[in-house]
């Protein structure tokens, strides 16, 4: 068996609100941490971005000076509507996203205050279908019945669902079967043989490796893929391939 | 040739084979909230043998929940179906009176168990109240292990209850389960380690902060730290992780491990 490579889906950079002071770690140290649990590529959001503003959070995460660091960092910008004048719309947020190198985006319409509606992001959710750039959003930011109505909305819309719970399977595997794209973080799904029964139910191409850190321990995202019983393949889907996949099938990065 | 690390074995996704691990916080059996994917003895085996883990200390759904009696059984036919795999609590609900959770846990412990599993969340009933106290009166005679749920300001199970539980009953060893569940949790459960010299700390918990197993080991000693993980209410796979990847020795991670929970069970190497 070769290393796996893992390309973590869920890491967040810069100072946070409230971190406890076992968490409080500086960036080229998150990245340290990260790669000592062979993580060799990570996706990552600026806390600001998540916890004061989008805009000045994405600036501050465009820029880190990230050469030298043990870890590839890959840029997921938040977005929100464009109703307010905070961040722009339809053409010139595909170019915001292409000038800042977005490989992927994180949505926190709970945090933020915006409706995942038609209304209030039925715009917003066209241009990133549009894109096929992947679009995180994180349990505590939504509920599996937004989620079904979302993809049904927007069917080509790559969702990725970020902390999905052990307890969460009675909820998700019925919109999962119906809605084909949307993809699992694995942080905190940690059910009993719950990677095990996903992959058997829906196959290795749903599940994409995360962490959470700095707030969560790394050790604990790994270890169930690295302990896995699926095949070779699907653990290397799961621990970073299909998250190269989604990421390289954006449009972003299109002139 | 120099041994390689816990750490390098858990990054390497080895069974540790060769290490004594003892699974202190483990339960069985399907759970009314949410599915529980091959929740039986046969399953748990399964994802313990690809750990390496060697014992699962249980106490099945059912006990924790309405059948404490029929848990229990369901934990005794476990062990006697699946040998040298699993140590049984016998588990007692705070609701039912003294009298039938003292015979419960005589009946218990003539079948083999070796310890005590409590829930005061689960059954809302206090720790300390009065139909407990029979029991506790065994287990500190037998210096029983009792394992007992603890949470962030877990009125039910409060530091200050076991702390008077610890002077009335000396002879018990009290498991912390969770320590807490959260960093502010364990804050508060942690500062029982200098008062209470027999009270134990089990990891367990879905949510394990970065840098917590190595703020509870600074804290109660790594001899006081035990490894639980609630298989399979929760898989195991992530506590192996967590403490693998802590930043502490790997003496510290042996006795977390295994090397603890075999002197507080009793245990040799199997």
């Amino acid at each position: 068996m070769g290393r796996l490579l893992f390309f973590d889906a869920n890491c967040t950079l810069g100072p946070r609100t409230a971190p406890r002071p076992e968490t409080m770690l500086t960036d080229a140290e998150i990245a340290a941490e990260l790669a000592r649990h062979g993580i060799t590529h990570a996706l990552c959001s600026h806390a600001h971005a998540q916890e004061l503003d989008p805009a000045t959070g994405n600036r501050r995460l465009a820029s880190l000076d990230t050469a030298g660091w043990p870890v590839v960092v890959r840029r997921c910008l938040v977005v929100m509507p464009h109703h307010t004048g905070e961040l722009p719309r339809a053409g010139r947020l595909r170019d915001y996203l292409r000038e800042n190198q977005a490989a992927a985006v994180r949505l926190c319409p709970r945090v933020h205050g915006f409706s995942m509606g038609a209304t209030g992001s039925g715009e917003l959710l066209a241009t990133l279908e549009e894109t096929r750039i992947p679009t995180l959003i994180e349990m505590d930011q939504t509920s599996w019945d937004e989620l079904d109505d979302v993809a049904r909305r927007h069917p080509g819309l790559r969702l990725v669902a970020l902390r999905v719970g052990y307890r969460a399977d009675r909820m998700m595997y019925p919109v999962l079967e119906r809605r084909a794209r949307i993809f699992i973080e694995t942080s905190n799904y940690v059910g009993h043989r719950a990677i095990e029964h996903f992959v058997d139910t829906f196959g290795a191409g749903r599940l994409v490796f995360g962490t959470a850190a700095p707030v969560f321990a790394p050790g604990g995202a790994v270890a169930p893929v690295l302990y896995a019983e699926v095949d070779e393949a699907a653990k290397s889907a799961i621990a970073g391939g299909n998250l190269r996949r989604l990421i390289e099938d954006s449009s972003v990065g299109e002139a | 040739m120099e041994a390689r690390s816990i750490e390098a074995r858990v990054l390497a996704g080895e069974a540790l084979r060769d290490e004594l691990v003892v699974d202190v916080h483990c339960h069985m059996g399907p759970w009314a909230a949410f599915v529980v994917h091959e929740g039986g003895p046969a399953g748990m085996v399964r994802t313990m043998d690809r750990c390496g883990i060697d014992w699962a200390c249980i106490a099945p759904h059912a006990a924790i929940g309405p059948d404490f009696g029929g848990g229990n059984d369901e934990a005794a036919r476990a062990r006697d179906e699946i040998p040298g795999r699993f140590i049984a609590y016998c588990t007692l609900n705070g609701r039912y009176p003294a009298e039938a959770n003292a015979a419960e846990l005589d009946r218990c412990l003539a079948m083999g168990f070796r310890g005590i599993k409590l829930h005061p969340a689960v059954h809302q009933t206090p720790l300390d109240g009065p139909n407990l106290r029979p029991a506790f009166e065994t287990a500190s005679a037998r210096e029983l292990p009792v394992l007992v749920h603890t949470w962030h300001n877990d009125a039910l199970a409060s530091p200050a209850m076991f702390e008077a539980l610890c002077h009335d009953f000396p002879g018990i060893r009290f498991i912390l389960g969770h320590t807490g569940g959260s960093p502010e949790g364990a804050d508060q459960y942690l500062a029982l380690a200098p008062k209470c010299e027999h009270v134990y700390f089990d990891l367990c918990g879905s949510l394990m902060n970065l840098g917590m197993i190595e703020r509870i080991v600074d804290a109660a000693g790594d001899e006081r730290v035990l490894f639980g993980s609630d298989l399979p209410f929760i898989d195991c796979r992530p506590m192996l992780g967590y403490i693998g990847f802590s930043r502490v020795s790997d003496e510290s991670k042996r006795r977390i491990l295994g090397l603890n929970a075999a002197r507080l069970f009793g245990l040799g190497d199997r």
